[in-house]
């Protein structure tokens, strides 16, 4: 499953964040299962997509990669070493290898601080050698920015500018990996396809390695070779991004089917999914995606009725071949028939009841 | 046959501030029907929420000039006294936001919140408005209804709080629904659930419907005609499937080549150069046209006008029509492929 020799993997990695009840008599009364048994891997100068809906665990699983939050279990592995447990020096050395852009640009970057000195900042905290202000000269014109503007506060730059200012802050140390958590989505569309041609000629430049996350699967079929389906905090689906659009996943199903495709285009028949993505503090039994499957429903024929496996048992992520895995007992072949599957679920009041939690 | 139900002409709308007056719309003129859908698309600025605010009497008067004419039925409405605006707002138009979250009051229930609705405008019993509330919530989808309307907003989810929104606005029977970046806020699968939803309310009760996005894919897929906004001005309307399907003004083309598509590849996308202008300090004459690839001499001289070429399909360029397709694929040049300091 995994590539001869991936930049940076991760295996059986899981946070789960305590719920507390109480202020002076706190006590954990459960835990919000935020990322279960994620298993990735990505090949230096590749792009991996993490594409999934909101509590789907996509953005904490790139905070552990980064090693901004600490896994509960699990490890991350960069080329082949565990980085999860190293700290002091070791782990200086680790962040100037991963670094991270994030999707507010304006909440990133210090209001107080000029370009210059927010780009030249990791220069500064890890003692890089050299003319300072050269290199940061340099790297606001990598991403498009005149040095002459370095002297401006991020309120002065719009939105795709501070986005800029982002990226070459976490160019600066040469990092072998960045995380891109939603580069794009605070952007209007006419800036997102700058900044989506600057990762893409960054890239090339540079060979460096990506972890794109997204709920915008036009962004992540755009940038990524490979692309992950998450869906309240485990993996549902991998494949190479040439191949998601024949999906095997119930939900990846729904998900094409319900992102908006490019205007003109002809409109597929959308999988109206019923209710809302569950709660991840209690996550359903079996396959967490049961209680929304249009799928489940096609097996037994019956808008109410489940097959019991998908009730009781989690399906584990099956390698199918050609880069393609899936967690589902009983992947998609058609999706012809998840759309009436869906839409029959919907009129039946008790799924719509149980889902809209 | 058209059956018009709001009608904007020549809509100016000033903003006065320290680096002087903000034209964020400026000689706009549209037109939403009984029954169908209009989208209005635009990036940030543009000018498409403030229309609706201006049509909907929400400007402060002490910051904001608005001229021109808004009608609803015939009737003006930015010259209606505001006590009438009062049976306007709400009786015959409802209007939702993008953050449903800010919309709702936190610490009261959301059955009582619709009923409270009920209760402004009409004489009507306690009891009886809060029948219609749990109705209201039963016909916007929501299971349970009479459960739900016991609850407080942050017990709901954002599809939930969004689909409460849209029973509160459509309670007093509307018969115009202004919907500003309905869907902004929710994930890929409840946006397609609530945009099914305002469509379905559309069809059955004969609602007309005028969406506001910035996303060209949310307007492509329920819309029945289309405007495009930049800079405070309409550049392109027309039938959704016309203006997606054969767009002709540069900025319609740019905006549609910037989308990366759900099913493309990795081949580069055509982004528009530059920033939109200033809206204290627009460019003379077309406001796209330092960032328009087709630029002539003639673009600076005066703001092209909105004209119909084709069966209700109308755009603001003055770029002959013999060929604009063939251009479209063959920009001239590209005046600078980067944003531009503000």
């Amino acid at each position: 499953m995994t590539d001869p020799a991936p930049l940076i993997a991760t295996e059986g990695l899981t946070k789960r964040f305590p719920v507390t009840r109480g202020i002076l008599f706190a006590h954990t009364v459960g835990a919000v299962h935020a990322v279960e048994d994620v298993h990735l891997a990505v090949r230096r100068g590749r792009t991996l997509g993490i594409v999934g809906e909101s509590g789907s665990g996509k953005s904490t699983t790139g905070r552990m990669i980064a090693r901004l939050i600490d896994p509960t279990a699990g490890t991350v592995l960069l080329e082949g070493t565990d980085i999860t447990r190293v700290g002091g020096a070791e782990l200086r050395v680790l962040r100037r290898r991963i670094q991270m852009v994030f999707q507010d640009p304006t909440g990133a970057l210090n209001p107080r601080h000029t370009a210059n000195q927010i780009v030249g900042a990791p220069l500064r905290v890890h003692h890089v050698a050299g003319n300072r202000a050269v290199r940061v000269a340099a790297l606001l014109e990598q991403v498009g920015l005149s040095p002459d503007l370095g002297d401006r506060y991020p309120h002065e730059f719009s939105g795709g500018q501070r986005q800029r200012i982002g990226i070459a802050r976490a160019l600066a140390l040469e990092p072998d990996l960045i995380v891109l958590d939603e580069p794009v989505s605070a952007l209007d569309v006419s800036v997102q396809a700058h900044i989506l041609n600057l990762l893409t000629d960054l890239q090339r430049a540079h060979g460096m390695t990506y972890i794109v996350i997204s709920h915008d699967l036009g962004v992540i079929r755009h940038l990524a070779d490979e692309v992950a389906v998450m869906y309240l905090g485990r993996i549902v689906e991998r494949a190479p991004a040439a191949s998601i659009a024949a999906p095997f996943h119930p939900y990846t199903a729904a998900l094409l089917t319900a992102a908006p495709g490019r205007p003109g285009a002809a409109h597929r028949r959308r999988i109206l999914l019923p209710g809302d993505p569950p709660s991840p503090i209690t996550p359903p039994s079996g396959c967490a995606f049961h209680p929304r499957c249009p799928k489940a429903r096609v097996i037994s024929g019956d808008p109410n009725v489940v097959p019991e496996r998908c009730r009781t048992d989690a399906p584990p992520l099956d390698n199918l071949g050609r880069g393609r895995s899936v967690a589902c007992w009983s992947p998609v072949a058609t999706t012809d028939d998840l759309v009436g599957a869906a839409e029959a679920m919907s009129a039946a009041p008790d799924i719509a009841r149980a889902t809209s939690d | 046959m058209s059956d018009v139900l709001l009608e904007i002409e020549n809509l100016h709308v000033t903003f006065a501030s320290p680096h002087g007056p903000i034209r964020a719309v400026d000689g706009l003129s549209l037109r939403a029907e009984r029954g169908a859908t209009l989208g209005v698309v635009g990036e940030s600025g543009s000018g498409k929420s403030v229309t609706f605010l201006a049509a909907m009497r929400l400007l402060d008067p002490a910051t904001a000039t608005v001229s021109g004419r808004i009608r609803l039925d015939g009737v003006d409405l930015l010259t209606l006294p505001s006590r009438e605006m009062q049976t306007v707002r709400g009786p015959r138009i409802g209007m939702i936001f993008q953050d449903p979250l800010a919309a709702l009051h936190p610490l009261l229930r959301v059955g009582d919140q619709i009923s409270e609705t009920l209760r402004a405008h009409g004489d009507i019993s306690r009891r009886d408005a809060s029948d219609r509330a749990v109705a209201a919530l039963r016909r916007v989808g929501i299971p349970s209804p009479d459960e739900r309307a016991r609850q407080y907003p942050h017990e709901l989810s954002g599809g939930m709080r969004q689909r409460v929104m849209i029973a509160m606005a459509l309670v007093l029977e509307p018969e115009l629904l202004i919907a500003d970046e309905p869907t902004t806020a929710l994930d890929t699968t409840v946006e397609a659930q609530i945009l099914a939803l305002i469509d379905d309310l559309r069809t059955r009760i004969g609602l007309g419907v005028v969406l506001i996005s910035h996303s060209l894919a949310t307007v492509s897929q329920v819309a029945d005609t289309v405007a495009v906004m930049y800079a405070g001005r309409a550049i392109e309307r027309g039938p959704c499937s016309d203006v997606f399907g054969q767009p002709q003004h540069p900025y319609t083309w740019g905006l549609l080549d910037s989308l990366p598509a759900v099913d493309g590849g990795h081949e580069s996308l055509t982004p528009i150069p530059g920033a939109p202008p200033s809206l204290a300090d627009l460019p003379p004459g077309c406001r796209f046209g330092p960032r328009c690839g087709y630029r002539m001499p003639a673009c600076g001289e005066r703001v092209p006008d909105l004209v119909e070429r084709h069966a209700g399909h109308a755009d603001a360029c003055i770029l002959p029509m013999d060929g604009r397709e063939g251009l479209r694929r063959a920009p001239i040049a590209h005046p600078a492929n980067s944003e531009p300091a503000p």
